[in-house]
């Protein structure tokens, strides 16, 4: 086991020339101010008092030095690790010669990621639309549908996310869309995850423009779907006309083993929905892959969506840059060791945690721990940040750990991470079953 | 205007791969020697089958040397070795028999092998066997005048493992566009790899601070006790065979004053034309014109070369012999070794031949091997303290580091070789390099030596589950590279 104690840093020095700060104390007491005291006090209060300074490959480092091993991974924004040097070397290189681009005019850049985007796509995929964040290609894929079919309404998944904005909110929980006044049963109906009759029932009146569905729903904590479950929701949209918008956010670009998750299904979606990841963690983008039938507003009308950071061509050569490393046959099999290895030892860890980590769900890196309290990743993950392991419960299901190993982990951090991870465990396992005396 | 230079995203697609062999490595780490053993024994059945073909292939896509040379020693580099080298168990840990201590070995982790041009096949096979014997993983480095055969062998040992249960990523092959060994530097440079196997440097593998490439001289001393008949033509064998594509081949003969005439006469025998002191000439106009080798004459045979620069030989003559005054530097016929070309110089007494082996195992940083052919015990022993060579050859061809004819033929027959393959050590590719053996200390008798060994029996590779290999991936995506 390695040791949980971290050599102590030289004093802090928090001062970045555009801005610095006397303290961690004084930048938690801005933050409350002047951006957002829920959150911050959030975060102080879950035992994770992070406020990230340096970061490099898989490690994170809070200003105080703390180093940590990054299992989140903004949900696969740092897939290839925090400013993977590939990456920064296409971006820098762009900056010498692009900037965001001009979103009316054909480009250079949008050209070329959307022809590479194609080409690993599933067949069929024939047009690529641009966003800047995942939300809002979700509202691009969503009205998108909604053109395409002439029909309002959209079938999404209890407890799925699909992001924040106008479109995407109402398909998610609505802790979320409520209090802002965006829930809409009426156009937005929610299904439960992996009930076949329920969703037939709901596109039962051929009135649903798509089904929005995450391959696999992450901030619902990975529960798996059924075997063929996915195919057979696509059987039913064809029957009824729907579409099918696969939302690959956070299983696209190879967390799976295959490069978008939706390719182990089988079956080809009408429209791919892609963000986090592709920007390679360093300039924001985000598409929608879309097949010739859902995308005929392209030919009809090209200025229906307008984005002026929508695939801005600096964020086009960061996905290009992503895309091709995460494409590597080298890196699809070394995903596959990686997924290998970290599932037998998490089996070991489960074999000696029987009643406590009850659940592995696995998909390639797409990794869910379940464990046996309702708030239980919750213990988890504060345990996790003080052995120096930055992983993040599931919002929508608490009970659950994400756990997201990056595509480019080496062996020898790997076993560091599981040593971590098992002592994390047994840790939190430890603190609730001592102040949970009822459970046993 | 380029965003990016080809060579760095070559350096990327490396790292990429080298990152992979990493993950194969740690795996094949697990490995009991059961399991290593049968993954090289597949791999090597199915180099030596495919020997024959192989050196076809190779002698179309590079038009030199013998094509039946080259399939000899695709045969001898595969199963002879394996089942010479096997015996060595690079798994377990064991109780060294003189020191008493116990000592386990440590794969070296991932080993990058330039692939040479003058004979890629057979150096494919023997570093493939041999580094497999250790537990370690492997990156082909193939420059583009081999590319084609290379990459058939590589692909024909990565399903032969594979299908041994070998770990995915266990042999790779990385393709650069310009020279191989460039590239390996650049890699070093950057901090990608620890170890590097490569035909031209002094050890052929090298912990990787830096890499040189170097050229190679192997002296020959042949003294007065030496069975000259026997000599003469296991030198002409041995500098002739693949018209002297071998790195290790003899370059210069040191033979001593008393039997200098009668040597001549049986090496003349033997197939050699001694050249006049103006063939020599002729040599060092056309060949070494520039000071290096003019790269056309390579993998000639020794009439074609005569030919092609005015030097009248008969049919049947298998090596050039140029006669020395002296070990002048500036002497382009001194030291070289890549044409079937010799120099030979004659020697007051045996004394003075170790000097000037010894001279130039000093000057040049590169013997390799140096070969003394004699019937003094005295001699071999002296020799062998003074030349400061990595392997000292005795009464044997130097090509093959050591068997000599009648047991290289041995070897291609099959299952002759294994009580005579003592003789084939070939220091350069040995296993044991590619291991680190690590002392346990403390007292044996206090524990059981069992629970230290080696993990055995752990096929992790076989039991993967079916994650999509990559026939899955989309032919037309231009994305899948490498
Ligand atoms: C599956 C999924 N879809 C969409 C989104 C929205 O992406 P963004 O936060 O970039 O708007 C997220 C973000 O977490 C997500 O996980």
């Amino acid at each position: 086991m390695k040791s949980e104690f971290q050599i102590p840093s030289s004093p802090v020095d928090l001062d970045y020339g555009y801005f610095s700060f006397s303290s961690k104390d004084e930048i938690l007491e801005k933050s409350k101010i002047f951006w957002n005291p829920d959150k911050t006090e959030f975060w102080s209060n879950a035992g994770v008092p992070l406020v990230l300074d340096k970061r490099h490959e898989y490690f994170l480092y809070d200003v105080s030095g703390k180093r940590l091993i990054d299992v989140h991974l903004n949900g696969g924004t740092y897939n290839l690790g925090h400013r993977n040097a590939e990456v920064v070397q296409a971006v820098k290189a762009a900056m010498d010669h692009f900037d965001i681009g001009n979103h009316h005019f054909p480009s250079l850049a949008r050209t070329a990621l959307a022809e590479q985007l194609i080409l690993s796509a599933p067949t069929g995929m024939t047009n690529v639309i641009y966003g800047s964040g995942g939300g809002e290609a979700i509202d691009i894929s969503l009205k998108t549908a909604r053109h395409a079919t002439k029909r309002k309404k959209i079938v999404s998944v209890i407890k799925a996310y699909h992001g924040h904005t106008g479109l995407a909110l109402p398909t998610g929980d609505s802790r979320y869309s409520r209090p802002f006044l965006c829930d809409d049963p009426k156009d937005f109906v929610q299904v439960p995850f992996n009930d076949l009759e329920a969703m037939d029932s709901a596109l039962r009146n051929d009135d649903v423009a798509a089904v929005i569905m995450e391959t696999i729903p992450a901030t619902y904590g990975f529960p798996l779907p059924l075997p063929n479950y996915l195919q057979t929701v696509k059987q039913i949209c064809e029957r009824h006309g729907t579409l099918y918008i696969a939302d690959e956010v956070q299983t696209g670009l190879m967390r799976t083993g295959e490069l978008w998750g939706i390719q182990k299904h089988g079956f080809s979606p009408d429209m791919i929905v892609t963000a986090k990841g592709l920007s390679g963690g360093l300039y924001p983008i985000s598409a929608v892959i879309a097949n010739q039938k859902s995308s005929k507003w392209l030919s009809e009308d090209g200025f229906g969506h307008i984005s002026t950071f929508g695939g801005s061509e600096i964020g086009c050569i960061a996905a290009l840059a992503t895309l091709d490393i995460c494409s590597r046959s080298s890196t699809r099999i070394a995903v596959h060791h990686i997924a290998d290895i970290i599932g037998t030892r998490l089996r070991e860890i489960q074999d000696n945690n029987p009643d406590w980590l009850i659940g592995i769900r696995q998909n390639g890196l797409v990794i869910g721990l379940e464990f046996d309290h309702p708030e239980g990743a919750k213990y988890v993950m504060k345990h996790m940040y003080a052995l120096g392991v930055w992983a993040i419960f599931s919002s929508l299901d608490p009970r659950v750990l994400q756990f997201k190993p990056g595509l480019l982990m080496t062996p020898s951090l790997v076993e560091e991470l599981l040593d971590r991870t098992a002592m994390a465990i047994d840790r939190a396992k430890k603190e609730v079953f001592s102040v949970n005396q009822v459970k046993r | 205007m380029k965003l990016i230079e080809v060579k760095q995203q070559q350096l990327s697609v490396a790292k990429s791969i080298l990152d992979l062999s990493k993950w194969a490595s740690y795996r094949y780490e697990s490995y009991g020697y059961q399991d290593v053993i049968a993954i090289v024994d597949a791999l090597a059945d199915r180099a030596f089958g495919l020997s024959e073909i192989l050196a076809t292939e190779e002698f179309l896509e590079i038009n030199r040397g013998n094509e039946r040379d080259k399939a000899a020693r695709n045969k001898v580099f595969s199963r002879a070795l394996s089942r010479t080298w096997q015996r060595l168990n690079l798994v377990d840990a064991k109780i060294e028999s003189t020191t008493k201590m116990m000592v386990t070995p440590r794969p070296n982790g991932v080993v990058l092998c330039v692939v040479p041009e003058n004979y890629s096949v057979a150096w494919i096979f023997a570093n493939a066997i041999s580094i497999l014997l250790a537990r370690c993983a492997i990156v082909f480095l193939v420059s583009p005048n081999i590319k084609d055969v290379a990459t058939h062998a590589i692909r024909e040992l990565v399903a032969s493992a594979g299908a041994a249960g070998a770990p995915e990523g266990l042999i790779l092959q990385l393709d650069v566009t310009g020279d191989a060994f460039e590239f390996a530097s650049e890699l070093v440079k950057n901090d990608f790899l620890q170890m590097a196997s490569t035909a031209y440097a002094v050890s052929a593998t090298v912990p990787c601070q830096t890499m040189n490439k170097q050229e190679l001289t192997v002296p020959v001393v042949v003294d007065a006790t030496a069975n000259l008949e026997f000599a003469a033509s296991e030198i002409v064998w041995s500098k002739s065979f693949d018209n002297s594509m071998m790195r290790d081949s003899e370059s210069i003969l040191l033979v001593e004053d008393k039997v200098y005439g009668d040597f001549l006469t049986e090496i003349a025998n033997a197939g050699a034309h001694i050249m006049s002191d103006e063939e020599c000439e002729k040599v060092r106009e056309a060949i070494y014109r520039t000071g290096n080798l003019a790269a056309s004459f390579l993998g000639l045979d020794a009439v074609s070369i005569a030919e092609s620069i005015g030097v009248p030989v008969v049919k049947g003559t298998k090596i050039l012999l140029a006669p020395l005054e002296g070990l002048f530097d500036d002497d382009p016929v001194v030291g070289g070794n890549d044409l079937p070309i010799l120099g030979i110089l004659k020697v007051e007494n045996f004394k003075v031949a170790i000097r000037h082996a010894r001279y130039l195992s000093q000057k040049k940083t590169t013997i390799n091997s140096a070969v003394l052919y004699s019937r003094s015990t005295d001699h071999i022993t002296e020799f062998a303290s003074n030349v400061l060579a990595r392997q000292i050859i005795i009464n044997a061809g130097s090509c093959f580091g050591g068997i000599n004819e009648s047991e290289f033929q041995d070897f291609l027959l099959d299952d002759c070789f294994v009580q005579s393959s003592a003789k084939l050590h070939m220091t350069d590719l040995d296993p044991q390099q590619f291991v680190t053996w690590i002392k346990v200390l403390g007292d044996l008798q206090t524990f059981d030596v069992e629970p230290i060994r080696n993990k055995t029996g752990s096929k992790v590779g076989v039991t993967v589950p079916s994650y999509p290999r990559e026939e899955t991936i989309r032919p037309d995506s231009k994305l899948v590279s490498p």
